[in-house]
């Protein structure tokens, strides 16, 4: 069985808006399922603040533009 | 390619690993922040001193009208450009340059102990020149060095951690360089404007003789020179080398994070900034010393603001976020108003030109243009976006996700900044009529137009702080991600 997936498109919003609803997603996140953010910009920033709540985050280049960072909660 | 966020002046960037993409150890959030009181103290005092400049005015409104080269134009404008401009600045890049460049401020400490001798030095400058004490002056002025001093040194060693240039470091280190330049020159403006009775005189200790002769030597050397114009050339090394430059090197950055957009043409951005720089020096050299190719120099400089408009019009259509606030519509305005101001700089440096009362007249437009119009009006823009987000941050940084946040429009009023940025356009239509006519009712007027202005952004400034000492947060009453789907 495939691992659940949210998606949070943030592309077009202004800082700190991503940030913002990437966090609250995070916070809703129900156990098990991963959320992948489409982002305009690489979001370094968050690593140590997901860090703080448990989760862990990778990002890469999305084909079209901007980037996708899958976040996972720590194990 | 990985593009800071203004977030990051707060948070600063963690270490990498290489491979993988995550932070090489855990850190908390806070861990490297740098105090964001530093760069608000700075800018407190520069939007006070901005209020000042412009309540002066209100009371001496023949300031505007009469001709620029007299103590209180002198002391108002170094009020407005080193009160405001220069401390407005000096906050921000403490707070922004470590992000644009990626790295961590060499030296807090420094910037702390910056921050009173700023404060006593161009408080006693303004004074010393209201009254005209140039010898005071230039002792208030060492000590504005000894502070800009501190802040290069920050600055420089900041940068000397920067792998690679990039056009917006290179922005930087250009106002850096301009900075140094304009307060040396300051210093010698000073020196070549105070008497020195004690030279020669052998009751005189040895430790004092050495640098008054010293100053005495720069004063015989700047008396080859025509006032007027040593004046004007110190004036263009501040607002072009320090101010312009820096709107324009930080701007490259800062237009495309707000605006989801990206440099367009990265050569036509570092042509646009190589060309100032190079514009700027001759037009330093040629105002000094009353040289022909005045023109020319004018012409180098147009040609590099041509391409940073160009690029920035680039910048703008490319953007993918569509609406533009009020904050950024300021900012642009602001810089839309550079034309007017170069095709008046370029006219006004035409060889051979007699003073007149009309030229006069257009000299203090160009002056009164190029700081209330473009560096005034382009920093209250940029504050605007800057301001709430330190202060959302700083009050709601680890609430996020928590709790519901205020969003940033909602820290201040926008029918209050559309008014106030309204009332600034129209003091500055009406300051140039004023001036043209040389009515001082007119400048009156305008400097209460300013002053309406400043005291909207001042109640919007007070509401944005308020959410530091009494935060506005909700519990989440509703599914508060409303772009998420499963898939």
């Amino acid at each position: 069985m495939s691992t659940p997936v949210m998606v949070l498109d943030t592309r077009g919003l202004a800082p700190p808006e991503p940030m913002v609803l990437i966090l609250e997603a995070l916070s809703t996140l129900p156990s098990g399922t991963v959320l992948h953010a489409r982002t305009d910009r690489r979001p370094m920033h968050l690593y140590p603040m997901i860090e703080e709540r448990g989760f862990r985050g990778e990002t890469t280049p999305a084909p079209d533009q901007g980037f996708i960072t899958v976040f996972l909660r720590n194990a | 390619m990985h593009e800071p966020s203004l977030l990051q002046a707060v948070v600063p960037r963690p270490a990498m690993n290489a491979t993988t993409s995550q932070p090489a150890g855990p850190k908390p959030a806070f861990a490297n922040a740098p105090d964001v009181t530093i760069p608000l103290r700075f800018m407190v005092v520069g939007v006070i001193s901005l209020l000042l400049s412009v309540i002066i005015l209100v009371a001496h409104p023949e300031v505007l009208t009469s001709y620029h080269y007299n103590q209180h134009v002198v002391a108002i404008t170094h009020l407005l450009v080193l009160g405001f401009g220069l401390s407005v600045v000096t906050g921000a890049m403490y707070q922004l340059v470590p992000v644009v460049l990626e790295t961590r401020l060499h030296s807090e400490r420094l910037a702390r102990w910056h921050f009173p001798i700023h404060l006593v030095s161009v408080a006693g400058m303004v004074w010393m020149f209201w009254i005209w004490d140039m010898k005071q002056v230039g002792h208030f002025g060492s000590g504005l060095a000894v502070g800009v001093g501190l802040f290069v040194w920050n600055l420089v060693r900041t940068l000397r951690q920067v792998r690679g240039w990039t056009v917006i470091s290179f922005g930087i280190a250009s106002t850096v360089f301009w900075l140094v330049a304009v307060i040396v020159a300051g210093l010698a403006v000073s020196a070549g404007k105070s008497t020195y009775e004690l030279v020669g005189r052998p009751d005189v200790s040895p430790l004092l003789a050495l640098p008054l002769a010293g100053l005495k030597a720069t004063a015989d050397f700047l008396s080859r020179f025509e006032p007027l114009a040593v004046m004007h050339a110190h004036a263009h090394l501040g607002v072009l080398g320090v101010f312009i430059l820096l709107i324009i090197g930080v701007g490259y950055r800062l237009v495309p994070m707000f605006l989801i957009s990206d440099i367009q043409n990265p050569r036509r951005a570092w042509a646009s900034l190589w060309i100032l720089n190079i514009g700027l020096a001759a037009t330093f050299l040629t105002i000094l010393l009353q040289h022909p190719w005045k023109p020319v120099a004018a012409l180098v400089v147009i040609a590099g603001l041509a391409l940073y408009g160009a690029e920035l019009f680039a910048i703008v259509r490319a953007r993918r976020r569509r609406s533009l606030d009020w904050g950024l519509r300021g900012f642009l305005a602001s810089q839309a108003l550079l034309i007017p101001v170069a095709l008046l700089g370029l006219a006004l440096a035409r060889p051979g030109l007699v003073l007149t009362e009309a030229v006069g007249q257009l000299e203090n437009t160009y002056g009164f243009l190029a700081l209330f119009g473009v560096v005034a009006f382009a920093i209250l823009g940029m504050l605007y976006k800057i301001l709430p987000f330190l202060v959302w941050f700083v009050a709601y940084g680890r609430e996020v996700g928590r709790a519901r946040t205020p969003a940033l429009h909602e820290m201040y009023s926008t029918p209050l900044q559309i008014t106030g940025l309204g009332f600034w356009v129209a003091g500055l239509t009406l300051g140039v009529a004023a001036i043209l006519l040389a009515n001082t009712t007119l400048s009156r007027l305008t400097a209460l137009l300013l002053l309406l202005s400043l005291l909207l952004f001042l109640v919007n400034a007070g509401r944005i702080l308020s959410h530091l000492v009494r935060p506005r947060t909700q519990p989440f009453s509703r599914p508060n991600h409303p772009v998420l789907s499963t898939l």
